[in-house]
């Protein structure tokens, strides 16, 4: 293989185009009805088939030497939460710790023998069988920047601060590695809060994959009621002016495609395509559209950030998306945060007294998670959906006491650990109802099954038919191995 | 060069009465006549080439009498059975032609040569790519059995193999049952799955080595000092295909054939095809292409062009040696050029191209007007004396000097834009670019006097220093020379460290808190770096360069390194200089990637790129005169519209390739169209996207993300995607910012929707001019016509519901929406 691919876009040998454009459009200064798909069909090119996803594989296996991806349709539920969740007030309870490391809340059991989670956390209870946690990954960057670019990208960054990402996020290898849908839904979304929106805010950025494999991302919170996803349905009256434009653009751009051999120009036409069944295709429209669940479901869910956007999730893999990242920060981005509390999982005493923290966030994370779990299973989507729920680090198994930036009192709160954190993973088709691996008796580190964050993402590709060991080229041309080291979680294998 | 090697090819017999257009010859990697094989092991490639240029290895049928001497098989391919002499007939398939009688003699057949790891194991691994990147050279190898990439390290495989893994892997009492054998045989479950078949000759080499009892070298084992592979320059036809045969010279004055024991590789895969036994096949598609052959550290390069064979017709007087390089290819290619541009056609090209911007309406009816013969050089030197030329092309350089803020301070954004300014300087005052380069690489003292050093603050490690000096000004690659010998190149490791040492004198002296006062300086001591591998303290030495340099610690290492880079006899300086300039006009390299100047990536048009460095030079690294030169070319301003016999030319610029706009191009040409302007923070406010100094207006603006300005992550120009996706589409169809842009009350569309005073057609036509450069045709204008009058109706039959100004503002909106959504505004053509 050259070192460097000459083209980075599309070989043109993949676009040959059968001819010129279509001379059939009889009357063009009307066009009746003529399908928006088919003002922007130009030449014998047609989206429809989505030859593009065969063909952004094409390249991604090129660099293997041997495909051994799985063409399935399963997809991942991946459930981050910045700050990071304090394992032992949630997963990884130490009731025995003393005072100063275990907290103030107590572990309770679950339906399942020898499973215990914290109080806050009573729907848990019922449902953990449909679930297992991992409490044993653990790595070494203990600032947020650092540890998101570790998490994010399956990588060591660069630099252990900085959320702009050197190497690219799972969420885009996944879309780079599968491809399109092949029906306008995207191939991986992110669900965040607005103003935290920005690729870079949680290091989902594509790096050396380019701009074309980010996420789309759904910016806002789907439990206010006037949440609109950007670029998925337009208004009436501007779907009417899109029609006449692109039908004066299907007279006017009449530029040969074959003038360009990089095959570019081609591409631009099938991307328009997508993008107009992305603005415009009821199917797309519906499965961003929370409206179409009935109000039992959405209370369910909780009728907050967390669980509009885990119902949104569900939604999404339903159509057909493969990666859905959420962002679970402020439960509820219309309220004001109580001034103990923290605007994400950040909980430092300075930022809020962690106990009080978790009283008002825990309940809607129980709530949102839970239906998400118990609405997969119900549905029978266990088998092709695996939820994961991470962050960046655990926090620091003993309690710190300052006094808070908000709160002006002195008040608990835990620091980075990047030592310990907890994991859960549910579905998959793999086995549920299981711990994997243990911290100490204080919660500091793993002394069983200790796993790095690579071993939970080899997990997460070979769900989803990836073949880890692929490569990828980056822009030196040298090729890049999507994951360079761990391995699937055995206990996760089904 | 040497000379072609086809100079020495004699005939091996004559062959009156052939039907063969030319003389059949018969030849192995010793030259034509006899056969002479000497050994068990000497096995070689018969190659029956007719003329220089096709071969008809294949096609012959071969006969050896008497028997039992040697045997050969239907690919040409040589062994010795036992001594004597023998008769190789070469029967030509053509009814009536007069078969060939070459003489073979064996001697020592019974004589084998023990064999040796590196020289004859290695290269089954290379070849079977089991050393790959992505098999067992990764760097946590694969299933605990790592080897060395492409077997540089064959110590490190020699001892993997033989003595990790509790020695399970060869079993020299019965070889066989190795694991060695028995994973890469496929007999017990491997990964990489079955490589070697049971019974194929690497199979049995290795298992001969394995019974011969491991031996790492044997006695006097000899090395490699070079290979070659012939043909080394082939012109053929679409479709066909050739045989190589490899030699490699060894240091004891031996010559073996490895035709099969060397691996073969396409430059582009799309183009040629070699097998693992070295015959390549070529594509339909006329072009040119090359294939590496690589044994051990050694490479050699074959290439090839194929003609279209074309009519190719009159083509225009040369305007300069440009066009007598291209004319002269395209008429050696057979393929016909299309015709030259009309002037608005030109102007948009030479505008964009040379001033990152649309012409402006008032220049292009101004030029469309002018009659001077003269008119088009005229243009190119108003727009070299443009702001705009200095704004484009520092945007180009900063990008590839990575003029990075990266989240830094206040200082770091001053420190930022006073690089950017000092770029834009150097060309708009068209400083000589031998002293910009020289200028760059010495500089030293504090950022805030001599902003060049800027360059070393953001990039602050040594290696990756010597790293980006060597892309960006001497277009070699040396990544990855850091761990392992170059897989393209004659660098090695040792190369790496000894050109890195011209940098280890540097230093930097920071002053806490006051970061504007950091200092760069040669601190006086000896440079020198260390070897990782070898733990060698290397002196600095230039590339390419026998002996390292004896610089006094007084001295600035930097200053050698300056000197030497822009001396003219620099073989790699201005190559590469005028490589990326022909790419920035042309969308392609004469070699491709722009920066990555090697033997084994051979230019379409060698002497072209030799004259036009030459002329750089000449010109006193005049970068206007280049691109005088360039943009003055027939070649340059020739259509890009196809001709039937040149469609499917991609290298040979029988019409110019059209080129995306790169984003800052873009942004400001929707802008200028729209008749909006950007606005990015610490910027003056309608600062046009060109003229951005750093990696910060991609960040802020999701439009040059989307459309693929780079981060300024690397010195490679590669970081500028032109690649299409859905945010663009997305973005260009239905986003608030160009919603924002078509309808802003003091827009393009709501001017033109006001200037009721002025004609339909004179408003549609200025939209066309500023938009494309060129009035609409009929069909055009009549669709823009038909749509203007249906919003006028819309708006009379229901004024309530839409008022007569909004119609007539709507209408303008969606025709501006209409042009930058073409493919004609969204490319140079």
């Amino acid at each position: 293989m050259p070192l460097t691919r000459s083209r980075p876009g599309f070989s043109g040998k993949f676009w040959q185009n059968n001819g010129v454009m279509s001379t059939s459009f009889v009357n063009r200064f009307c066009p009746g009805p003529v399908s928006r798909r088919s003002f922007l069909q130009i030449g014998g090119f047609s989206a429809a088939g989505l030859g593009l996803s065969d063909l952004l594989r094409y390249e991604a296996f090129g660099a293997t030497g041997g495909e051994t991806h799985v063409k399935n349709d399963k997809s991942v539920i991946f459930i981050w939460l910045p700050g990071g969740m304090p394992h032992m007030e949630t997963y990884d309870m130490k009731p025995d710790a003393p005072a100063e490391y275990r907290g103030i809340f107590a572990p309770v059991r679950t339906n399942v023998k020898g499973i215990e989670v914290c109080e806050l956390l009573p729907m848990h209870t019922k449902i953990a069988d449909k679930f297992a946690i991992v409490r044993s990954i653990q790595h070494e960057f203990a600032d947020h920047g650092g540890a998101h670019k570790r998490m994010m990208t399956g990588r060591l960054p660069k630099t252990p601060t900085g959320t702009v990402n050197d190497a690219p996020a799972v969420s885009s290898i996944v879309k780079r590695v599968l491809g399109n849908t092949g029906n306008g839904m995207p191939t991986s979304v992110a669900a965040v809060d607005r103003g935290r929106h920005g690729i870079d805010t949680f290091a989902f950025g594509p790096a050396w994959l380019g701009a074309s494999q980010s996420p789309f991302i759904v910016a806002g919170d789907p439990s206010a009621a006037d949440f609109k996803v950007d670029n998925i349905g337009v208004k009436q009256e501007m779907e009417t002016r899109l029609d006449d434009r692109l039908a004066m653009l299907h007279g006017m751009d009449r530029l040969r495609r074959d003038l360009d051999k990089s095959g570019v120009m081609e591409a631009m036409d099938s991307f328009n395509v997508q993008a107009m069944d992305m603005l415009t295709s009821a199917q797309v429209r519906d499965a961003f559209d929370l409206s179409k669940e009935s109000e039992e479901v959405r209370d369910r869910y909780g009728r907050h950030a967390y669980g509009q956007r885990g119902l949104l999730a569900r939604r999404l893999v339903e159509a057909g998306t493969r990666f859905v990242t959420l962002v679970w920060e402020n439960p509820e981005p219309g309220k004001p945060i109580p001034s103990n509390c923290a605007y994400n999982w950040d909980s430092h005493a300075v930022n809020c007294h962690i106990f009080e923290d978790c009283k008002w966030r825990m309940p809607r994370y129980d709530q949102a998670l839970t239906a998400l779990i118990e609405d997969i299973y119900a549905r029978g989507l266990d088998e092709k959906v695996m939820i994961v729920v991470a962050s960046d680090f655990g926090h620091t198994p003993k309690i710190n006491t300052q006094r808070g930036n908000q709160s002006k009192v002195m008040q608990p709160g835990r620091d980075h650990w990047p030592k310990a954190m907890s994991v859960l993973v549910s579905g998959g088709g793999a086995p549920m109802g299981q711990i994997i691996g243990a911290t100490n008796a204080k919660g500091e580190e793993p002394v069983e099954r200790i796993l790095s964050p690579n071993d939970l993402w080899a997990t997460v590709y070979r769900h989803l038919g990836i073949d880890y060991n692929t490569y990828l080229k980056n822009l030196e041309g040298l090729p890049m191995q999507i994951l360079p080291f761990g391995k699937p979680i055995e206990e996760l294998v089904s | 060069m040497r000379l072609t090697l086809f100079a020495g090819v004699l005939f091996a017999s004559t062959l009156p009465g052939s039907l063969s257009a030319a003389p059949l010859t018969v030849r192995t990697h010793a030259g034509t006549g006899s056969i002479d094989l000497a050994g068990g092991d000497d096995r070689r490639q018969v190659l029956v080439m007719e003329g220089e240029h096709r071969d008809r290895t294949r096609e012959v049928r071969f006969s050896l009498a008497p028997e039992g001497i040697a045997r050969i098989d239907s690919t040409g391919w040589i062994e010795p059975l036992s001594d004597g002499n023998t008769v190789l007939t070469v029967t030509p398939p053509e009814a009536g032609a007069t078969p060939l009688a070459v003489p073979v003699t064996v001697k020592n057949a019974k004589a084998i040569r023990r064999l040796s790891f590196p020289n004859d194991i290695v290269p089954v691994f290379t070849r079977q790519h089991c050393n790959a990147g992505a098999c067992h050279a990764k760097a946590a190898g694969q299933n605990g059995f790592r080897l060395s990439l492409l077997g540089y390290e064959p110590d490190n495989d020699y001892d993997q193999i033989v003595s990790h893994s509790r020695g399970r892997r060869v079993s020299p009492s019965a070889p066989e049952s190795s694991l060695l054998l028995m994973k890469a045989s496929g007999e017990i479950p491997h990964e990489g799955g079955a490589r070697l078949g049971k019974g194929t000759e690497d199979y049995r080499l290795i298992q001969r080595w394995i019974a011969e009892g491991l031996v790492f070298r044997p006695d006097k084992d000899p090395k490699v000092t070079r290979i070659e592979v012939f043909p080394r320059r082939l012109v053929t036809t679409p479709g066909s295909a050739q045989q190589l045969q490899v030699a490699a010279w060894f240091d004891d004055g031996t010559v073996r054939d490895i035709t099969r024991t060397a691996q073969y590789e396409a430059n582009e895969p799309e183009r040629s095809k070699p097998s693992e036994t070295g015959l390549v096949q070529f594509s339909k598609d006329p072009g040119g292409t090359a294939v590496v052959v690589r044994f051990q550290e050694h490479i050699d390069t074959f290439t090839v062009r194929i003609p279209l064979g074309g009519q190719v017709g009159e083509l225009p007087a040369p305007v300069n040696f440009i066009d007598e390089h291209i004319h002269r290819q395209l008429t050696e290619m057979g393929i016909p050029a299309s015709g030259g541009i009309d002037d608005g056609e030109f102007l948009r090209r030479a505008t964009l191209d040379v001033a990152g911007r649309l012409p402006t309406l008032e220049e292009t009816k101004s030029f469309l007007a002018e009659s001077n013969p003269d008119k088009r050089a005229k243009a190119i030197d108003r727009l070299l004396a443009s702001t705009g030329y200095a704004d484009y092309f520092a945007g180009k350089w900063a990008g590839i000097l990575r003029n990075k803020v990266d989240g830094g301070t206040e200082w770091v954004t001053r420190d930022s834009h006073a690089f950017h300014a000092w770029i834009r300087t150097s060309l708009n005052e068209n400083k000589p670019f031998d002293q910009f380069a020289s200028e760059l690489v010495l500089a030293g003292g504090k950022s805030i006097d001599n902003p060049a050093v800027s360059w070393y603050r953001v990039v602050q490690d040594n290696k990756e220093r010597m790293e980006n000096l060597a892309q960006v000004f001497l277009g070699i690659r040396m990544q990855c020379a850091q761990c392992h010998h170059h897989p393209y190149e004659q660098w090695s490791q040792h190369d790496y460290f000894a050109f890195t040492a011209f940098f280890s004198t540097l230093q930097k002296k920071g002053v806490p808190k006051l970061p504007e006062e950091d200092i760069y300086f040669h601190n006086r001591k000896p440079a020198q770096m260390e070897h990782p591998g070898t733990k060698e303290v290397l002196k600095p030495r230039l590339l390419g360069a026998a002996a390292p340099l004896d610089i006094p610690a007084t001295q600035d290492p930097r200053t050698e390194l300056a000197a030497w880079m822009r001396a003219k006899e620099n073989p790699y300086f201005a190559k590469v200089l005028v490589n990326r300039y022909w790419k920035h006009f042309f969308g392609r390299g004469l070699v491709e990637p722009e920066d990555d100047i090697r033997p084994t990536n051979p230019a379409t048009h060698p002497e072209l790129l030799d004259e036009l460095a030459a002329s750089f030079v000449e010109s006193g690294f005049d970068l206007k005169q280049l691109v005088r030169t360039i943009t003055n070319s027939r070649t340059y301003q020739r259509s890009s519209n196809l001709l039937d016999g040149n469609a499917a030319d991609e290298q040979h610029y029988a019409r110019f390739y059209p080129k995306r706009l790169p984003a800052e191009v873009l942004l400001d040409s929707v802008n200028d169209v729209t008749g909006s302007v950007n606005s990015f923070s610490r910027q003056p406010q309608a600062v046009r996207a060109i003229a951005l100094p750093n990696e910060r207006g991609t960040i802020e603006s999701e439009f040059l993300t989307m459309f693929g300005r780079p981060a300024m992550d690397t010195a490679c120009e590669c970081e500028r995607t032109g690649e299409a996706n859905l945010g663009q589409s997305l973005h260009l169809l239905n986003s608030e910012t160009i919603q924002t842009k078509l309808t802003a009350g003091s827009g393009r569309a709501a001017l033109l929707a006001k200037a009721t005073d002025r004609s339909d057609e004179d408003r549609v036509s200025e939209l066309y001019l500023r938009a494309l450069s060129r009035e609409p045709d009929a069909n055009e204008l009549g669709m823009a016509l038909a749509h203007l009058k249906k919003k006028r109706d819309l708006s009379a039959a229901d004024p309530a519901k839409l008022s007569k100004e909004q119609a007539e503002k709507e209408a303008f909106e969606d025709l501006v929406w209409v042009l930058v959504n073409t493919k004609e505004f969204m490319f140079n053509r």
